[in-house]
């Protein structure tokens, strides 16, 4: 392996995956000094987003202020989205409040990363913004009622993971090594919590995640012209999720190793069919730059 | 004998004077086919020309190579006048969007987000704020370089061609070269794989305004 291909692996994959383990580690050893249960979502949110930004800073090198481009909006929005949850997990707000700080980070999200494209070519670009957006929040309230908090960050690691493959291979290495760098740091929290059932991601932990991933699809699909069929598929392992846990959800009461590995295994069909598609179709003969 | 001696003289003669007529005729056309720098006075304002003018740079590849790019379309405009010829000025834009290196996917890769974001930023612009003649051809220019939306001076080292007429106007010719580090506009990513220093040169042809 050439030397430039690992340091690529290690900042966007390996340290983002080590950084989330130790606090991970760090915060089950709190805990069983005695931690209050309920910051314990909290604070596996902010291991989760510490893990990620490592790899943002490490891949995307200094933060840029003013923010240039859509990355190096995400060392803002993201802590942003940890705190915001983190004090809805903390005070429980209400329905609508949740709702609307949903809707808030959203289209803040969207206008601050694409405000200037928008103002300068809105027709041309309005509608991939708007649909994008309406998608991102979407799957984000489904993500949050959802009840097994395990399939949720197992469901955003394979998008997450699939999202820096396809990135990478056709439009930007760069978003794709920071998309793999949340799915290792969600991947940290699979190691550490996905074998216990009542394992919770919590809403910090998933503000922080679609957050984060909505930033990078979008990015993708509107700054580096990202295939649509592949984003697309992407998205569709979340409504995929939802169907499934529709059909099994009588059954999975009775629960189960088996079904949680099927519903798994068939939320990896339209990763890996983007996947695939990217390569046979979509990645042309020959390297990148 | 001697009637043949003549004759033979006098083809000789005219042999002779058509060889020289050849040889005149040749020499003639010879010298209308020499290319010539015109030095003429190149004061005036110029239209910047973008079927002759572009902006060339190479890059470290991998560190290996170098790799060259071109950006094909530039507009704007130059000034010199031969009085206060230290008042010249330059401004130009440069559509990020015209990138050519010779490889398709390449080029989409440098223009989206992990280089020049061609979609937040599709132009990079420069304006001169100092330009200093070293010599009577030669200056050194410095300016504000707007690339991936961050300003900064730049110096150029620039070689004036030549002025003169031709194609249907009064045109002059430029040459500038200079260097800058991508990571100061904000373009860091990679720098273990696409080197941080890039090398410019920037051709100008421009037709005269007045």
């Amino acid at each position: 392996m050439s030397p430039l291909l690992r340091t690529m692996l290690a900042h966007s994959v390996a340290l983002p995956l080590l950084v989330a383990l130790a606090l991970l580690a760090l915060i089950a050893l709190l805990r069983r000094a005695g931690l209050p249960e309920r910051v314990l979502p909290v604070l596996r949110a902010a291991a989760l987003a510490a893990g990620f930004l490592t790899g943002l800073r490490l891949v995307h090198g200094p933060v840029a202020l003013p923010p240039a481009d859509a990355v190096s909006w995400l060392v803002w929005l993201v802590p942003l989205a940890l705190v915001a949850f983190a004090l809805d997990e903390l005070a429980e707000f209400p329905g609508w409040g949740r709702r609307g700080l949903r809707v808030a980070l959203v289209v803040l999200s969207g206008a601050l990363i694409f405000g200037a494209l928008l103002r300068r070519d809105f027709a041309g670009n309005a509608a991939s913004v708007g649909v994008g957006l309406v998608m991102w929040f979407a799957a984000w309230s489904y993500l949050e009622h959802r009840p097994q908090s395990r399939m949720a960050a197992l469901a955003l690691a394979l998008v997450a993971a699939g999202n820096a493959i396809v990135a990478a291979a056709t439009g930007s290495v760069l978003l794709g090594q920071v998309s793999g760098a949340l799915a290792a740091s969600l991947g940290a929290w699979l190691i550490c919590h996905g074998w216990r059932a009542d394992a919770r991601l919590g809403r910090s932990g998933v503000a922080v995640a679609v957050v984060a991933l909505g930033v990078l699809m979008l990015a993708g699909r509107v700054y580096a012209e990202t295939p649509v069929i592949l984003g697309l598929l992407l998205a569709a392992a979340f409504a995929l999720d939802a169907t499934l846990l529709a059909t099994f959800a009588a059954r999975r009461r009775s629960g189960g190793a088996a079904l949680l590995g099927l519903q798994a295994g068939l939320l990896l069909v339209p990763v890996a069919l983007a996947v695939a598609l990217t390569f046979w179709i979509f990645l042309p003969g020959g390297g990148q730059y | 004998m001697r009637l043949h001696t003549a004759t033979s003289s006098r083809s000789f003669a005219a042999g002779l004077c058509i060889v020289g007529a050849l040889s005149l005729a040749a020499t003639g056309a010879e010298a209308a086919d020499v290319y010539v720098v015109h030095h003429d006075n190149p004061s005036g304002t110029y239209k910047i020309d973008p079927h002759h003018s572009l902006v060339q740079f190479s890059v470290g590849h991998a560190g290996v190579s170098e790799v060259p790019g071109r950006f094909d379309a530039i507009s704007g405009t130059f000034t010199f006048d031969s009085s206060h010829p230290d008042a010249s000025s330059v401004s130009m834009e440069v559509p990020v969007g015209s990138l050519d290196t010779n490889f398709e996917q390449r080029n989409k890769d440098l223009l989206g987000p992990d280089f020049f974001d061609a979609k937040q930023y599709p132009t990079m612009t420069f304006t001169s704020t100092k330009i200093e003649w070293t010599g009577k051809d030669e200056a050194r220019m410095t300016g504000n370089l707007t690339l991936h939306g961050v300003t900064k001076p730049v110096t150029f080292h620039v070689r004036r061609i030549g002025a003169g007429p031709a194609f249907g106007g009064f045109r002059s010719g430029y040459v500038a070269t200079g260097t800058i580090e991508r990571s100061a506009f904000g373009m860091s990513y990679l720098l273990k794989g696409v080197g941080d220093e890039v090398r410019l040169q920037v051709n100008l042809e421009g037709v005269r305004q007045k």
